[in-house]
């Protein structure tokens, strides 16, 4: 690749070096400028202390940038996430497949799943209704909303918590 | 003097060989020594500049294992020099902290730049650093215009140089560096940050 150089007037700001100039310095992009740029930076004392900064900040939007594109959904998990859906119908043509040797017993099964729709079911429900509407059940209905009510907040607190871990893990992971 | 040939990024020969690794970060002591200048808010002649910029290029030979293949030198070795040089601050600030208890500010004194800068000197870094910071500088970058956002990435993320994003994104070199510097300045400023800070 050639050494193009930068035109001095965007290198240069008078007798200093630009921000531009200084940019490229703090980039390590030495052999785009010409010597007498990186020679006065190493001795005006005021373009060194600018250089300095100009490099933390470098330092600092890199890392930061660094942590938003790693962070970023890239294309290829875009893809993969169709493999999913092929992988969940292999499976239930697998289970399929090894179900099949059950239809010999389907007359049996087939009534026995009458059975438990019209007597079990019928049983279960009747049960179910005497037990809601049983005096104990009743009292004890606020109380059991106000217990429910009180594990989702918890519920919600304890996501959130870990989501916020999860994140500080993240951005230190993307830092070191 | 920085060798106009010195490798941009980590190599496994480099890591392997001490002396080529410390000849390739020697050539970076000026740059360390404006970046713990900058931090200490002290003059390039100083004797805590010097020590500090010795023991980063000192800790960088240490832990070049640390280095990925491929991964740009230069940040790196600045982000030690940072550290040493913070690390030196708050030295300095427990010292003063122990020798001179008492401040008499009353009387029109200014305060030590040590203190002002033990607490202001990390705000850049810390800013970008911190999770919720990340969506504002996620925010910044997909507000930038297309070419700058472009050289901006290809440098920090891809690791390359002026030359090769000018040549890939068919713009003049002196756009590139145009590009780079706004898009950083920019998001810098989304995040609240100046070169001042």
């Amino acid at each position: 690749m050639s050494q193009e150089k930068l035109p001095r007037e965007i290198v240069w700001d008078g007798a200093h070096l630009s921000d531009l100039g200084l940019t490229c310095l703090a980039d390590g992009e030495v052999d785009i400028l010409e010597k007498d740029a990186l020679s006065h930076a190493e001795a005006c004392e005021w373009c060194a202390r600018r250089l300095g900064k100009t490099a933390l900040l470098a330092e600092a939007v890199g890392t930061g940038v660094v942590a938003v594109e790693k962070a970023r959904p890239s294309r290829a998990p875009a893809r993969a996430a169709h493999k999913p859906w092929q992988a969940l119908f292999a499976g239930v043509v697998v289970a399929m497949l090894a179900g099949l040797p059950m239809l010999t017993h389907l007359g049996r099964t087939t009534s026995g799943i009458m059975l438990f729709f019209t007597r079990g079911v019928p049983v279960l429900a009747r049960g179910g209704f005497a037990l809601a509407t049983s005096h104990a059940v009743k009292g004890a209905l606020p109380i059991a909303s106000v217990a429910a009510s009180a594990l989702l907040v918890l519920m919600g607190m304890m996501i959130a918590s870990s989501a916020k871990a999860a994140r500080a893990r993240g951005v230190e992971g993307s830092a070191s | 003097m920085i060798s106009l040939l010195m490798p941009p990024v980590a190599t496994p020969a480099l890591r392997l060989d001490p002396r080529a690794f410390a000849a390739a970060t020697g050539d970076l002591r000026p740059h360390v020594r404006a970046v713990v200048a900058a931090v200490l808010g002290l003059g390039r002649d100083h004797p805590d500049v010097d020590d500090c910029a010795h023991e980063a290029l000192r800790r960088a030979l240490e832990g070049r294992d640390r280095l990925r293949d491929g991964e740009p030198l230069r940040p790196w070795v600045t982000g030690i020099a940072r550290h040493v040089a913070l690390d030196n601050l708050r030295a300095r600030k427990r010292q003063r902290d122990r020798t001179a208890p008492v401040r008499d500010d009353g009387e029109g004194n200014v305060a030590d730049p040590v203190d002002q800068l033990a607490d202001a000197a990390p705000t850049a870094f810390d800013a970008f650093a911190s999770a919720e910071r990340r969506d504002v500088v996620a925010h910044a970058l997909s507000a930038l215009p297309d070419g700058q956002r472009k050289a901006l990435t290809m440098f920090h993320m891809e690791g390359l140089q002026y030359q090769e994003i000018a040549a890939r994104l068919g713009v003049p070199l002196g756009t590139v560096a145009t590009w780079v510097m706004r898009a950083r300045k920019s998001v810098a400023a989304a995040v609240g940050v100046t070169e001042e800070s």
